[in-house]
């Protein structure tokens, strides 16, 4: 996709447009976070609230039917279904498994395991499997 | 619509593997000598070609056991392979009209497990390569 910016500090609104063959996820997801002025998702962490920031999530994923939220060191609960948060956080998040969305910015590499797995390992020494079938969309997102 | 292109995709390289199957059976029936004279018949071709498609489309279907998350890789491929086994030694009885010997058995096995190891192998060939391309991104962007 050929992508223009058109500069001018006299412009008195911003706005983008897109022109597009069909919508896709990623470009409405794009779209969101365009015109989504909310940076981060409520969480809980022992009974108490707390708005965790887009930029801070490592990892969120779903564990006996709970969705939690993994930053650099806690781990908090998303009062939520997966596709729920998904919907919110913006395009650094990447879909690696049914259960798991990985923040791309905190993937430190990827890993293929003796049993031929793939696990995503994040910065914070985090480990999480990778379905196959989201390498390619990893690859698109990570410009190659 | 998607599906139908991986499905056609799947049909399509299904016929490379299996014409270049079909060359080597055919050039060493004739003990790789007298090349320029070596018959092919028609039929025979049309045949091949239309199986090797259909083979390819049942190896797209076959790869669903690889969309099970909850096995690991060595089950999906243990699994996968004798799902395949099992239809290309029922497709062999076939043609050759349920007339079974152990030479056949032999030989479709073999068969089977070459056409098998191409056609996996490549892929996770391709699969090691694209987790290499990342990892090496991946690095490039840390530093």
């Amino acid at each position: 996709m050929k992508v223009k910016f058109n500069i001018d500090e006299n412009l008195p609104e911003e706005k983008a447009e897109f022109w597009l063959h069909k919508m896709t996820d990623k470009i409405s997801q794009i779209a969101n976070e365009l015109t989504n002025k909310k940076e981060f998702i409520w969480c809980f962490h022992r009974g108490d609230a707390y708005p965790v920031k887009f930029s801070e999530i490592y990892l969120v994923q779903v564990e006996n039917e709970k969705t939690y939220v993994y930053t650099e060191q806690d781990t908090y609960l998303y009062k939520g279904r997966l596709y729920q948060v998904q919907k919110v956080l913006p395009s650094d998040f990447v879909t690696v498994s049914r259960s798991a969305l990985l923040n791309y910015r905190q993937l430190d590499h990827l890993q293929i395991l003796s049993n031929g797995n793939i696990d995503a390992i994040l910065n914070n020494d985090l480990h999480v499997q990778i379905s196959r079938r989201r390498i390619k969309e990893l690859k698109e997102r990570l410009g190659l | 619509m998607k599906r139908v292109r991986y499905m056609l995709d799947s049909g399509l390289m299904g016929i490379g593997i299996g014409m270049i199957w079909f060359a080597v059976d055919l050039l060493s029936s004739s003990n790789w000598r007298n090349l320029e004279a070596t018959k092919l018949s028609a039929i025979n071709f049309l045949f091949w070609l239309i199986i090797s498609f259909f083979i390819g489309v049942f190896f797209y279907f076959a790869g669903w056991i690889f969309n099970n998350d909850s096995w690991s890789l060595r089950t999906q491929i243990v699994v996968n392979f004798f799902v395949c086994l099992a239809a290309w030694l029922l497709f062999n009885l076939i043609i050759n009209n349920f007339s079974y010997s152990w030479s056949l058995l032999m030989t479709t096995v073999i068969s089977f497990i070459i056409m098998y190891a191409i056609a996996y192998g490549s892929y996770f060939f391709h699969l090691w390569h694209e987790v290499n391309q990342i990892n090496k991104k991946l690095k490039k962007n840390g530093e």
